[in-house]
């Protein structure tokens, strides 16, 4: 298996925020969630990896290749998603299928009718007569259309019913089947993440925090939970300490986790994971 | 390119646009500033441009296998297309007035070749004008035009005038006098050349400037 995307050293300076080197990869053939709260970056990520903005500093390599050197081949090779279609709200979906299809020579026509079944979207509906989860949706049946290689998804999941977001976690496996396809995809829904991506990388304020395989990345920390009162020392030790009428919680490292006892020492999730870590 | 012209027309292009092309018949008009034909030429290529800024357009090429230079030169092709449509459509007008309209334009310049390459020369600076300061953020579409206007009235207005004030014009331009059809027919050539030099002038300046634009 090849590497299908990296970045590194990604870099962009704004007056309130900036990207600070960014850093990480990703295989043919798996899925990577791009997790991190609003704001944390994760969009402005995605819009300086494809130059949608100019990043100060940073390489990005898709399939390979240098994307700066060979972005308008590159392009063609993924399948781009950001949010929903909120472009052209008058014109028909079939419209904007027709126009969209000209520009990519891999255009499945087959793909394109079995995602707009699977969706349950109407060709002859207009933009602006869909929901924002009928929105997203269409929005993938466009990206997934054209045999794209890499699929760099921003919260697709958004505004997506459970029902339809259980739907699409299935799709997506199903995408990367073949082993020569992969899905990036930012959400801040920590639970569609579990139950689909083999690699997670998470980003705050700006910085990657843990980029890694999802095992390794739970392995990174101990949730630590009791009742009662914990001493300074205890508790300067826990990441995202929070204590409330029923007890204590907090991240801790493995190597702090061993003082606290057993029956304390849980597995965290990821929402719990992100919870602790961005209350430190 | 092609299908970014494509989709320009298809999804962008405001119907206005076209309907504008029918005021090509006020070249019929016994007396009037003739320029103003083409000013709605123009006004029908800003309509497009809001209602592709409306559409949040941007937005969706941004996600498409293309160039940024190559969005900025498929928009420069419509607008010329569309102008020169609006050419060949008032040149019959403009043959119909001089049969039917012997006495001749009191208001300003005959529909003579002279005009068209003035007006060719008009719509060139509003090319210049309009692409480069729109491309600036790709957003601002208002204050491009307001610009470009501005620009282009006070073409209108110099060359309207001058029609007026200045004999020589008014006597070697404003007629269709066969002893001055060479003069005419010249500048006709040169406000073609104008008008494609100054269009191309724009579409430099607002591909360097798109491809600095963040989306």
């Amino acid at each position: 298996m090849g590497e299908i995307l990296r970045v590194s050293g990604l870099q962009k300076q704004y007056s309130g925020f900036a990207l600070k080197n960014v850093s990480f990869s990703l295989e043919e053939g798996y899925i990577m969630g791009f997790i991190g709260r609003n704001g944390a970056g994760k969009t402005t990520t995605i819009k300086a990896m494809l130059n949608m903005i100019h990043p100060d500093g940073g390489e990005i390599d898709v399939l390979g290749q240098n994307y700066q050197d060979n972005e308008l081949a590159l392009r063609g090779q993924i399948g781009l998603v950001m949010g929903g279609v909120d472009y052209y709200p008058h014109k028909k979906l079939g419209t904007i299928a027709e126009v969209t299809r000209r520009f990519y020579s891999q255009w499945d026509d087959q793909v394109f009718a079995d995602c707009m079944r699977r969706f349950d979207l109407d060709p002859a509906k207009r933009i602006s007569q869909l929901s924002q989860g009928m929105r997203v949706k269409f929005a993938l049946a466009l990206a997934l259309s054209h045999n794209a290689r890499l699929l760099i998804l921003d919260e697709p999941t958004s505004g997506l019913d459970p029902v339809s977001r259980d739907d699409l976690l299935e799709l997506f496996q199903s995408v990367i089947e073949d082993g020569r396809r992969s899905i990036l995809f930012s959400t801040h829904i920590t639970s569609d993440l579990e139950k689909c991506a083999d690699y997670i990388t998470y980003i705050k304020g700006g910085s990657i925090l843990k980029s890694g395989d999802r095992e390794s990345f739970f392995r990174e920390w101990v949730l630590i939970k009791g009742s009662g009162n914990l001493g300074n020392a205890a508790r300067q030790s826990l990441i995202g300490y929070h204590a409330n009428a029923f007890g204590y919680s907090g991240l801790a490292l493995p190597k702090d986790a061993e003082r606290f006892p057993p029956e304390c020492r849980h597995q965290p999730n990821l929402e719990e994971i992100m919870i602790h870590m961005e209350r430190e | 390119m092609r299908q970014l012209l494509y989709k320009d027309f298809r999804l962008t292009a405001h119907p206005i646009m076209y309907a504008f092309g029918g005021l090509t018949a006020m070249l019929l008009i016994p007396s009037y500033p003739y320029y103003v034909v083409f000013f709605y030429a123009c006004l029908g290529i800003f309509f497009t441009f809001i209602n592709g800024r409306e559409a949040r357009d941007v937005d969706y090429t941004a996600l498409l296998p293309v160039r940024k230079r190559d969005v900025v030169s498929a928009r420069c092709v419509m607008m010329v297309l569309v102008q020169i449509a609006y050419v060949a459509l008032s040149v019959p007008f403009a043959l119909l007035n001089r049969h039917f309209n012997p006495t001749g334009n009191q208001a300003g310049i005959e529909a003579n070749a002279a005009f068209f390459g003035l007006s060719f020369l008009m719509m060139g600076i509003f090319n210049q004008i309009f692409l480069a300061e729109f491309y600036r953020d790709a957003y601002r579409a208002g204050r491009a035009f307001v610009l470009a206007c501005a620009a282009i009235s006070a073409f209108m207005l110099l060359c309207e005038t001058s029609v007026h004030a200045i004999p020589w014009i008014k006597s070697h331009l404003d007629n269709f006098d066969m002893a001055h059809l060479p003069l005419r027919l010249g500048i006709l050539g040169a406000g073609i050349a104008l008008y494609s030099g100054l269009t191309l002038w724009g579409k430099n300046i607002a591909s360097r400037r798109f491809e600095r634009a963040e989306l």
